[in-house]
């Protein structure tokens, strides 16, 4: 009787699995300098935006850069999977590429899932459109945003660009943000193009609750709120998704 | 390309001409990526060319992540 006991397939020993999970985390340490932490599940998937917006050319190795053809299809992943319900939008950015921005900007706003944005720092530039993307938008007492013209670039890289060209290019955000924002056209344009507060340029810097005040985002508020705010919104979609049986 | 930022363009350009840190693509766990050499055999991700969707969220692959590629050495 003793073959059926050699025909089964040998049992590993639990210690010495658990001795080689030992090593493989030593291993890991010693080749990459760090192990990954054991992943906790939340509903909630944090993306950061930071530094520059890296669009269609790949910036010199000195910037600090966020990478559109990254966050696109993480964008999509995070719609898609059920585990997640809703999407924080953490902003520390000077800006970046028009097309990727506003690419992201779109992406943000046309999510069926609750979406919060907050701006820490610095939401500049191409970063006030993805700012005021988001279902609800909240900025740091501290932080701010500078609204001023698309300025002419193009020629760094060869590329004529006409006045007019450009003025279309400023009509995008500008349209961008007055959808998706309280801020009326005016008052935005009129902060784009002030005089005399920046000193290398023209335009506006708005600080914590005075983008508030001008309805460029909804709230004051640190990472607190905007969370609370997320599962407030997480909360309410529950039912009504139960409803109509769509969990997505 | 149309840069709208608050840092002046030419700190954020400069360098720009200058000669790019050669890449490779490589296979890892079935993910497809573009990674920039830093040792035999590791490598800095650049950008994810094949993968799952699900790939995207993984913290581990994201760029500027290090990955090891290539055969592990026979013990």
């Amino acid at each position: 009787m003793n073959y059926m006991n050699e025909d089964q397939p040998q049992q590993p020993d639990p210690a010495e699995s658990e001795k080689k999970k030992q090593n493989s985390i030593v291993e890991t340490i010693q080749q990459l300098g760090q192990t990954t932490t054991p992943a906790s599940e939340s509903n909630i998937f944090c993306m950061t935006i930071i530094g520059q917006v890296e669009g269609h050319i790949v910036l010199p190795p000195q910037n600090k850069t966020t990478k559109y053809e990254h966050l696109i299809p993480q964008l999509v992943a995070a719609e898609q999977n059920p585990k997640i319900e809703g999407i924080l939008i953490v902003l520390n950015t000077v800006g970046g590429d028009v097309e990727a921005g506003l690419a992201i900007a779109e992406m943000i706003s046309s999510l069926s899932k609750p979406t919060v944005t907050l701006v820490l720092g610095g939401g500049h530039s191409i970063g006030v459109p993805i700012a005021v993307a988001g279902n609800m938008s909240f900025i740091a007492a501290t932080a701010t945003m500078t609204i001023h013209p698309i300025r002419l670039n193009g020629l760094v890289i060869g590329v004529p660009q006409t006045f007019e060209y450009l003025d279309k290019m400023q009509e995008r955000i500008l349209k961008f943000v007055t959808m998706h924002s309280n801020v009326t056209e005016e008052k935005f344009k009129e902060l784009m193009f002030k005089t005399g507060e920046l000193t290398r340029d023209i335009g506006t810097t708005v600080i914590g609750s005075d983008a508030v005040k001008y309805g460029l985002i909804d709230a004051v508020g640190g990472l607190g709120d905007a969370l609370r705010e997320l599962n407030n919104r997480i909360a309410e979609r529950k039912p009504a998704a139960a409803q109509t049986g769509v969990y997505n | 390309m149309t840069l709208y930022t608050i840092m002046p363009l030419e700190n954020v350009l400069d360098g720009l001409n200058g000669e790019q840190e050669p890449s490779q693509e490589v296979w890892v766990n079935g993910v497809f990526m573009q990674v920039l050499p830093v040792a035999p055999g590791m490598g800095k991700i650049v950008r994810l060319i094949h993968c799952g969707l699900d790939d995207y969220l993984k913290p581990e692959l994201a760029p500027g992540s290090f990955v090891m590629f290539g055969q592990p050495p026979v013990s």
